[in-house]
């Protein structure tokens, strides 16, 4: 019982950890119908700022520089700000000019900048990976995580802490999303963007703050992901990257709710799937593919999606 | 199309298969000059021929570590050997080949040392899975590998131009099992193994013997290469209550796998696998490794004047990091390679390898000959993670 426990413990850190990402997925889809395949690059980024500036020192191409060493909290949020503003320079850059292209052609498009961003991480921090320090407030003095015991599971400190911002920033997005100006101008732009156009939105400006909020989920997540796994590695983003698109997915893409839901379910599945399939440990990332085909056959619009009618 | 365009990208399908058959032509012609080359280079008694090698390993990526290593040995030793006037006349230098310690890149690498006619043997593959995948090339070529660190136990099964300095993966699995039963007392042990060659093997190895010297496995999990959360078959571990956690694979897994051990309250003894034994394993895991114990085949702590003087140099060239038993190995394999080439009096492929065998080498990794086999008889080395230092363990095998 006790394993169980603790199994279901480590599959809810583990879904809140994808929930983030799925929900930049799902909004940034949501609002252009693209699947932006460099998200995952964008939360790698957020966690390699993240693991800058809470350092004393850092290597950047091939030298050591030094770094503010500032608190890990506070890193989080420049690392937000930072990414979102690199999220809306990349669709700028990458996806407008194709706006009224054929959707295929973003796509390609968004592969390339995974590629590019990869590589530009690779060259800027090397391809190694490396240590992401010690929070202070959840290391205690030997070192170790803090942790408490709850019905006969450990719960770090650090695990609590990512459950607790997941749930809040939900709730954020969601009030933001359904009880502001902003927010409703975001929906309308999601509904039928030339409608919206003609109701007065500044469309492009709207895409673009879509953009700068999904990404900074993303590089939140990516902070999160790289102080749970204490490391970060320009190849990191791609199979959390993977995982939260079916998250996404699962839960209905264009569905911040369900982005949400997807992504603590996808969490679960491959954690127990992963304890108590035999042999499953193997198959782990296999069980979140698995996933997409079966969701994708029986109900493709996902767990809380809406039924989509074709354009006329 | 308009014709014009037509005639353009005729002109360029042929400029293209033009291109491709000359490439061709000129590799072959190669290939048949080096055999022509080195047989009027043994027939004469040999010039100066340069004493030119390849160093097969993962240079970048997330196993760079361990081709830095490799390198940084192979430096140490091509320097002394050029400062002593190279090995029958010839400098001494290498190329790389970058396989990223993935089997399908350590072909291509393979391919690409057995076309160089002046490699006269490689120092590598580091990681069992590429070794085994590259090996049978360099046996139909005829061109003699050395492993610093490959330890399955297949490897030296390709044939006889592929050799080891390091010990197999059967005998390691031994070794440490004798250790963790009757020198450590441990009765209960789990293992937690990454399922490539490397950890398989080991770990199959250690299993076998653990339970023929008493001892009880209490529970054995896998993971792959590149996962990050091992918490769902950590917590399997845990509810079975080892006394001792058997870790074979890498480290950047291991430094991982040891802080989700701490975080997921496990208070149990945590035995480390060679591919374990570098600095990199203390960097990237920190207070959680502490009180690891690793096995390894050099101890860069011990105090031998040949070991210290090697150690002092490769921090000189390595802004004061310590060499870990990878680039001992690298070291060594150079090192016999140039005692074999000055034996024969010739540098080639054919006769280094006919020298290697029953050569007595003397070096950092301890003092070994090769068996008919290819393998080599070495002692154990265990060391603790001890202030964030591999140092000697107090109770060795």
């Amino acid at each position: 019982m006790e394993q169980l426990t603790q199994q279901l413990v480590n599959g809810i850190m583990l879904g809140c950890l994808y929930a983030l990402i799925a929900v930049g997925y799902t909004m940034v889809y949501g609002i252009i119908e693209l699947i932006n395949f460099a998200f995952g690059e964008l939360f790698m980024f957020g966690a390699f700022i993240c693991i800058a500036l809470t350092s004393s020192e850092i290597s950047l191409f091939g030298s050591m520089v030094g770094m503010p060493q500032i608190s890990f909290f506070l890193a989080v949020i420049v690392s937000m700000l930072v990414v979102g503003l690199l999220g809306v320079a990349m669709e700028r850059l990458a996806y407008r000019p194709l706006r009224n292209a054929p959707r295929l052609a973003a796509l390609i498009s968004a592969i390339g900048m995974s590629i590019f961003l990869q590589n530009l991480a690779q060259s800027i921090f090397g391809s190694q990976q490396i240590k992401f320090p010690d929070i202070p407030v959840f290391t205690d003095s030997a070192g170790m995580a803090k942790a408490v015991t709850v019905l006969g599971a450990q719960v770090t400190y650090l695990q609590l802490f990512v459950v607790v911002v997941t749930v809040g920033a939900m709730i954020l997005l969601s009030l933001f999303v359904n009880r502001t100006r902003l927010g409703r101008a975001m929906r309308a732009s999601a509904q039928d963007k030339r409608t919206a156009a003609l109701m007065g939105v500044n469309v492009n400006g709207i895409i673009a703050v879509t953009f700068l909020i999904g990404s900074a989920m993303g590089a939140l997540a990516g902070g999160l992901y790289g102080a749970v796994y204490h490391f970060a590695r320009p190849d990191m983003g791609f199979v959390p990257g993977l995982k939260a698109f079916i998250a996404a997915v699962l839960g209905g893409i264009g569905n911040i709710p369900g982005a949400f839901l997807g992504g603590l379910l996808l969490g679960m599945v491959e954690s127990l799937g992963a304890a108590y399939i035999p042999g499953g440990s193997q198959y782990r990332d296999a069980i979140a593919f698995v996933i997409l085909i079966l969701i994708l056959s029986f109900k493709p619009t996902g767990l809380l999606g809406s039924p989509v009618s074709e354009k006329a | 199309m308009s014709k014009s365009y037509r005639v353009l990208v005729l002109l360029f399908v042929l400029a293209l298969a033009v291109a491709v058959i000359s490439g061709c032509g000129e590799e072959t012609s190669a290939t048949t000059a080096a055999a022509g080359e080195t047989t009027t280079t043994a027939a004469t008694g040999g010039a100066a021929v340069p004493f030119k090698f390849g160093a097969a390993a993962s240079f970048t990526g997330q196993y760079a570590n361990y081709g830095g290593s490799l390198k940084g040995g192979a430096d140490i030793a091509v320097a002394e050997l050029n400062a002593a006037g190279g090995v029958n006349g010839g400098e001494v230098s290498y190329v790389t080949g970058d396989e990223l310690g993935d089997p399908k890149e350590a072909v291509l690498v393979a391919q690409k040392l057995i076309d160089d006619p002046e490699v006269l043997f490689v120092d590598g593959h580091m990681f069992s899975g590429a070794t085994l995948a590259a090996g049978p090339k360099y046996q139909d070529a005829g061109l003699p590998m050395i492993s610093p660190s490959a330890t399955n136990p297949d490897v030296t099964d390709l044939g006889e131009y592929i050799w080891r300095v390091c010990m197999t993966d059967q005998a390691q699995g031994e070794g440490l099992a004798a250790y963790a039963v009757t020198t450590l007392g441990m009765k209960k042990i789990a293992i937690f193994h990454s399922d490539n060659d490397y950890g398989k093997g080991l770990a199959d190895a250690f299993e076998a013997a653990a339970t023929a010297a008493g001892g009880e496995i209490v529970g054995r999990e896998q993971y792959t290469d590149g996962d990050t959360d091992f918490k769902a078959q950590l917590t399997k571990i845990k509810d079975a209550d080892p006394e001792l956690l058997f870790l074979s694979g890498y480290y950047p897994e291991g430094s991982k796998i040891a802080a989700q051990v701490k975080e997921l309250g496990m208070d149990v003894q945590m035995l480390g696998s060679d591919g374990y034994g570098s600095d990199e394993l203390i960097k990237l895991g920190g207070a959680s490794v502490e009180g690891m114990l690793i096995s390894t085949f050099f101890d860069y702590s011990k105090v031998d004047p040949a070991i210290q003087k090697f150690v002092e140099t490769y921090k000189t060239n390595n802004n004061g990091a310590n060499p870990d038993w990878f680039a001992a190995a690298s070291y060594d394999v150079i090192m016999v390679a140039a005692q074999a080439a000055t034996k024969a009096g010739v540098n080639s492929r054919e006769a280094i390898n006919e020298a290697l065998n029953g050569i007595e080498y003397s070096g950092l990794t301890g003092t070994f000959t090769f068996d008919e086999n290819g393998d080599v008889q070495k002692p154990l080395n265990i060391v603790v993670v001890q202030d964030g230092k591999l140092v000697t363990a107090p109770k060795q095998p």
